[in-house]
């Protein structure tokens, strides 16, 4: 077990009672990019360990530090019996709970599953599909119990992260902007790669936080922090579709890494015979 | 919690035969990528039992890659795991790269390289300090291990660093790259850019070189494998990013 309050109790001075926040972190169906996006805050780490307890979490250590928990992050999305089962024990232990990256907000990629037959891709992967356990749709943790946050991104961004974890330690709302990526890139000084070189974007629909990475590589965006607070889905697929791209293939930049967010998979929807 | 906890060890007579049996149930085997609890059962001082149970849940991604466009994979199939995204990333360009018949030229292989060894960096120096040393070292975990070797942990996410630094000057961000495509890379880094890296690279071969004089002294336990062993071999350099499929013993044909 880990020493609690070790920093905590030599800080608060004599007769205080001090107690650091419980964090607990976890994981469902994923990648483990969002948690390690916590390990990635190389010159914060030690500092956030120091004001917050690590209480649960396998990634980092074996210690198991007995709930409830203050913050839980959650990683992934709900994809077999046990986990829809395993998230309610998770909600039940903590006070605040804080859903991280696509597959915990929307389902990730994973969700394509979602537009097919789940059962032929067990047959198609594996060649045992009997041993695996699995449910038809992969869905967000939103869709199984309450969440106080949701953080998107895939993966999420290190700064927002540590934003998201200061205003939980203080008690004030995260400062989590719900504008588009398009705000970042102005700010950024990128010029619009879709105006000027009608490269294909989804910065205008697509939930800001990246930093507007992809158009500064002269790439378009393609979506990966989901959609924003206000996407205007159908009038982007309009532009899209005047740039020349096939209905197939608007479909498809709806369809990677939050698929089944509801602003894209309705607008992917929407181009479903156009192939 | 039904799936956490540290190891619970169990001991239990047998009785009759007069030997002892001792089982170890770790139901979240702790610090290793992805999912998985152990039961071992030792019986007279030999394990007769070993059971690994993986519980990390299928996400499919052969078959979602299914009627994607060639351009598509390099992104897909970096989500199969956010600690190596750029091994996917690379196998998945070279795939398609094959089938098409197209050559990278030398110089953006060099840069691929370059961006591979970003990541092995970052996530060798992740499994020494933050995953692994903790155990030779009896510490719950790194942040455990820094209140009594603090500069040891701090080396660690320093060289920890230097990979992500290379990740997002050739990559664009450490997790998940965004600047990796089919043929090569979205848009090249600046010479500037590079040179900028050239100051934390040359620290980052003193901590490296520290790291081996730390890992030598870990008390390894002897153990050997009766297995085929199965890599790359390159023409020359280290098996990261091409070369032959060989094998350590007979069984799999040579490609």
């Amino acid at each position: 077990m880990a020493s609690p309050g070790v920093t905590g109790a030599a800080e608060a001075g004599e007769g205080a009672v001090s107690r650091r926040p419980k964090l607990a972190v976890w994981k469902f169906a994923s990648c483990d990019g969002c948690q390690l996006t916590l390990l990635n805050c190389e010159d914060e780490l030690l500092t956030v360990a120091s004001e917050i307890e690590i209480a649960y979490f396998p990634e980092a250590t074996r210690a198991v530090v007995a709930g409830p928990y203050d913050l839980s992050l959650v990683e992934g999305s709900i994809t077999t019996p046990g986990d829809a089962e395993r998230i309610h024990e998770v909600r039940q232990a903590s006070r605040r709970l804080v859903t991280i990256g696509a597959c915990a907000t929307a389902g990730g990629v994973q969700a394509l599953r979602n537009f097919a037959d789940t059962y032929e891709f067990r047959s198609a992967v594996y060649a045992h599909p009997e041993y695996i356990k699995t449910l038809a749709d992969s869905t967000p943790i939103a869709a199984h119990v309450p969440v106080d946050f949701e953080l998107h991104g895939c993966p999420i961004d290190k700064g927002q992260l540590l934003a998201v974890l200061n205003a939980f330690l203080h008690d004030r709302k995260p400062p989590i902007p719900g504008y588009s990526v398009c705000v970042e890139c102005k700010r950024r000084g990128t010029v619009c790669v879709m105006v000027a070189h009608g490269t294909p974007c989804l910065g205008p629909v697509t939930h800001a936080g990246c930093g507007a990475l992809c158009p500064s590589y002269g790439r378009g965006c393609y979506g990966c922090f989901g959609p924003q607070d206000h996407p205007n889905a159908a009038s982007l697929a309009g532009r899209l579709t005047f740039l020349g791209m096939p209905g197939q293939d608007v479909q498809r930049v709806f369809r990677t890494f939050n698929a089944a967010a509801p602003a894209f998979r309705a607008e992917s929807e929407r181009h479903r015979e156009a192939g | 919690m039904s799936d956490g906890g540290a190891p619970a060890g169990g001991q239990a007579g047998n009785g009759g035969s007069g030997g002892v049996s001792r089982t170890l149930h770790v139901p979240m085997l702790a610090r290793v990528e992805g999912e998985a609890s152990m039961h071992v059962v030792i019986y007279d001082g030999r394990v007769s039992e070993v059971e690994l149970r993986i519980f990390e849940p299928p996400r499919f991604f052969e078959a979602l890659l299914r009627g994607r466009a060639f351009t598509e994979p390099p992104d897909i199939t970096a989500r199969i795991c956010g600690i190596c995204p750029v091994a996917y990333q690379m196998s998945a360009c070279q795939a398609i790269e094959d089938a098409c018949g197209a050559i990278v030229p030398p110089p953006l292989q060099d840069l691929r390289r370059l961006l591979y060894c970003g990541e092995w960096i970052e996530s060798h120096a992740l499994h020494i300090y933050l995953l692994h040393a903790p155990d030779f070292l009896g510490y719950e975990s790194a942040i455990d291990l820094a209140r009594d070797h603090r500069d040891l942990v701090e080396r660690g996410l320093r060289l920890k660093k230097a990979g992500n630094a290379i990740l997002t000057v050739v990559g664009g961000r450490s997790i998940h790259p965004v600047n990796v495509r089919v043929g090569g890379f979205y848009r090249l880094p600046t010479a500037d850019e590079l040179r900028g890296l050239r100051a934390t690279l040359a620290d980052a071969l003193a901590d490296a070189l520290a790291t081996v004089a730390l890992v030598a002294g870990f008390d390894f336990p002897d153990l050997s494998h009766d297995c085929e062993y199965l890599s790359l071999r390159p023409a020359q350099g280290y098996p990261i990013d091409g070369g032959q499929v060989v094998t350590g013993g007979p069984g799999l044909p040579r490609r």
